[in-house]
Formats: C-alpha cells, sequence, structure tokens
C-alpha cells in the first residue's frame, strides 16, 4: 500500500474472480486500524483459495458493482436506528449497509452472496 | 425530509395502507412502493418516489421521503478515493482513502473493551443482546460483529452507535446451534464473522431465518474443511490447518480463532504486495 497515504485509509475493496465481493469503509482511518485485522479474516477463506476466473482489470470490477448498485431489485430501510441512520440495499447477490449520522456516513459494507 | 400525512384516526393495515396510497410490485422478498395519489402530490412526494412508512399507534401514517437508495450508495462509492490494487493469491485488494479526516467522536468496539466501558449480557432471547455503554463516549457496534460467552454466541445484526451512559438490547442472530442460551451471561465481542456467513447473518429479519444463518455457518465450515486443496498461494498453506481442525464446530467464534493466523498472514501479503500493472 502507498506509504504516503497508508496514514488516510479507511477501508478495502476486495475483488476475486472478476468482480467486488466485498467493500468495507469507514469515516476515520483510527476506525478503519481498529477493524483490519477483523476484516482480513472475514475475507480470508476467499483470499487464500483459488480463483475459477483469469485475472481480469480491477478496475472493471468496481464499474460492474456500480452498475449492479444502479439496477438494484429490492432496497430496504431499517428501523432500527440508534445513534444514526441504517440503510440497506440489496440485488440478486449483493447486500450492503450504510450507516450515517446526518450526511457523514460512519461505515459501509458491501458484500457478495 | 419526512412528511405526515394524516389518513384518519382508524388503524390500517399494511395492505389496506398500500392499496390506499397507491400500487406496490412485489421483488423477490421485498418490495417496492411506488406512490401515485394526488394528496402525497400535494406534500411534494410524487409518482415514483421511494419512500418509507411507518404506522404510529395513534393511527397517523409517517411518510418519509429519501433519495432513491441506490443513488445514496452510489454517491458514496463515486467520492471514494480508490488506491492501487495489491494481488494476494488471486484476489485483488485495493485500499480506500479519506480525501479529508474530521475527529471522530465515536470509539470502536476494541477500544470500548480496552478500556472497560462496554458491557454485555445475554437477554435470553435468541434475537437480542444487552448492551452497556458506562463510558462518556459513543461505541461504535457494527453489524457482524460475533459475541461469546458461556451461551450461544451471538452476531449483531445492524449498525450502531450506543451512546454514553446508555444500554440497549440490539437485534442478534445465533451462530452457535448447539449451545444452551443463558440468560444474564456476560460476553464479549470476538471479531466479525466471515463473508460467507455474513450476508445471511447480517440480512433485515424479514429476509433470512434463523435456520439459514446455522447453515451458512455449516457450509461454510465444509469450505474451511476442504481449503487446502484449493489454495490461491503455498504460502497460506502452515495457516490452513487451524482451519480444518476448527471446521468439525458449528461455533462461529471458534472459527473466528482459527482464523487469525491466516489473517495475520494476509495482512502481511497485502503490505509487502506488488502492486498491479496492467497487462
Amino acid at each position: 500500500m502507498s506509504s504516503t497515504k497508508g496514514n488516510r485509509q479507511v477501508g478495502i475493496v476486495i475483488i476475486k474472480d472478476g468482480q467486488v465481493i466485498g467493500l468495507e469503509a469507514f469515516d476515520h482511518p483510527e476506525t478503519f486500524k481498529q477493524h483490519k485485522d477483523d476484516l482480513y479474516k472475514k475475507y480470508a477463506l476467499d483470499i487464500a483459495t483459488k480463483s475459477e476466473k483469469a485475472d481480469e482489470n480491477p478496475s472493471t470490477a468496481l464499474a460492474k458493482l456500480e452498475q449492479e448498485l444502479e439496477q438494484r431489485k429490492v432496497t430496504k430501510e431499517q428501523h432500527f436506528n440508534i445513534g444514526g441512520e441504517n440503510i440497506y440495499i440489496e440485488t440478486q447477490s449483493l447486500r450492503g449497509s450504510l450507516f450515517r449520522r446526518g450526511a457523514k456516513t460512519i461505515v459501509t459494507s458491501i458484500i457478495r452472496k | 425530509m419526512s412528511y405526515f400525512v394524516e389518513w384518519g384516526k382508524r388503524k390500517m393495515s399494511e395492505e389496506t395502507l398500500v392499496k390506499r396510497i397507491g400500487k406496490v410490485s412485489k421483488s423477490g422478498a421485498g418490495s417496492e412502493i411506488y406512490l401515485k395519489d394526488e394528496e402525497l402530490e400535494k406534500v411534494g412526494i410524487k409518482q415514483g418516489d421511494e419512500v418509507s412508512i411507518e404506522m404510529k399507534a395513534d393511527g397517523t401514517i409517517l411518510v418519509k421521503k429519501h433519495s432513491p437508495i441506490s443513488n445514496v450508495f452510489l454517491d458514496f462509492l463515486r467520492q471514494l478515493d480508490y488506491g492501487e490494487a495489491v494481488k494476494v493469491g488471486d484476489t485483488f485488494v485495493i485500499p480506500i482513502f479519506a480525501k479529508e479526516v474530521n475527529e471522530r467522536d465515536y470509539v470502536t468496539v476494541k477500544e470500548a473493551m480496552a478500556n472497560q466501558q462496554l458491557q454485555i449480557r445475554d437477554t435470553g432471547s435468541i434475537d437480542r443482546v444487552s448492551v452497556s455503554n458506562i463510558g462518556d463516549k459513543g461505541i461504535l457496534i457494527t453489524q457482524g460483529q460475533v459475541l461469546e460467552g458461556s451461551t450461544q454466541s451471538r452476531a449483531v445484526v445492524t449498525n450502531l452507535i450506543l451512546r454514553a451512559n446508555e444500554s440497549y438490547e440490539v437485534p442478534t442472530r445465533c451462530v452457535y446451534s448447539t449451545e444452551p442460551i443463558r440468560a444474564r451471561a456476560p460476553m464479549q465481542f470476538k471479531g466479525i464473522a466471515p463473508r460467507q456467513v455474513a450476508f445471511f447473518a447480517t440480512a433485515p429479519s424479514d429476509k433470512v431465518s434463523q435456520g439459514i444463518t446455522w447453515q451458512a455457518i455449516s457450509a461454510f465450515a465444509d469450505r474451511c474443511s476442504t481449503a487446502q486443496d484449493r489454495l490461491a498461494d503455498e504460502g497460506f498453506s502452515p495457516h490452513i490447518n487451524e482451519l480444518r481442525m476448527a471446521s468439525g464446530s458449528q461455533d462461529l467464534a471458534k472459527h473466528l480463532e482459527s482464523l487469525s493466523s491466516l489473517g495475520n498472514i494476509i495482512d502481511e501479503k497485502v503490505r509487502k504486495g506488488v502492486k498491479y500493472e496492467r497487462k
């Protein structure tokens, strides 16, 4: 990772088989730092095992993710809102959550089935 | 922006409500509601707008208009500052950087536990765990966090910030099917559920049953038991054995322990990794 930006890192994107299988982001570098080990464990089995598809430009996977979210089939707003607002999105193969206070997003997670 | 629309004081079922204010198109397990009622248009809600609807105890209906949810996510993704991809095994890891960093007014679960600011007890109900903040800063609890104790392990279903000196019963799913539940048993956070389990364990309750979460844990355990045969990099081999040993357990907290060594080596490989160059 870039050392000049490393202290501003707030998240990670995990790409396998030509698609985003996880995106995890926080509002603050210290929050990410506190979660980093657990996030690598969250995707450890994915990262440790073989891909089923050949390499693809990772930028393409990010663009595909946006297309999938645009074509979402089901959305849901969560009513358990303590200390902020939870918003959910769901497609056939993705589930995302975004927790925010006012305009500030505190944590976002998008995971593939 | 929120709108309160009075439809009278009598209580209505959700079905009646939907008929009254518009049409509902079922899609999969959920639904999308498109408004067409003139009365709602008067207060700025137009046909095609997405809204959330809540019925109050007095019969008042709260209709809340918001940006299309997909736009909330897309706007967020489009303002992120992505770094260069690093390849680890067959997987790309891309860092995300903050464009600006402001002060935090909360602490994480790990920080709260280190400061003995957070108390967690089983409620005795499979779908609730009691959390108490005895400190002076809010605590960010993220969905998928796994709780362990001398009771059924649980995963937290939703994100929240537990304010200072407040307690809540947070929604959970059981991630240890064979352990009996013990009310008031102290619990502690153990980590974050693996992707394969988190997809189900953190789904809104009307989408996924408890049984599906248990099935996901079994499927995850099966994948752990055969991971050695599908390694993307021989460097992972010494760290897979623990996974295989834990694969017989139905307790997700045990699986998280077995993932520690693998998680550490992945972190090291990401830090030392070669940046992706497009061929």
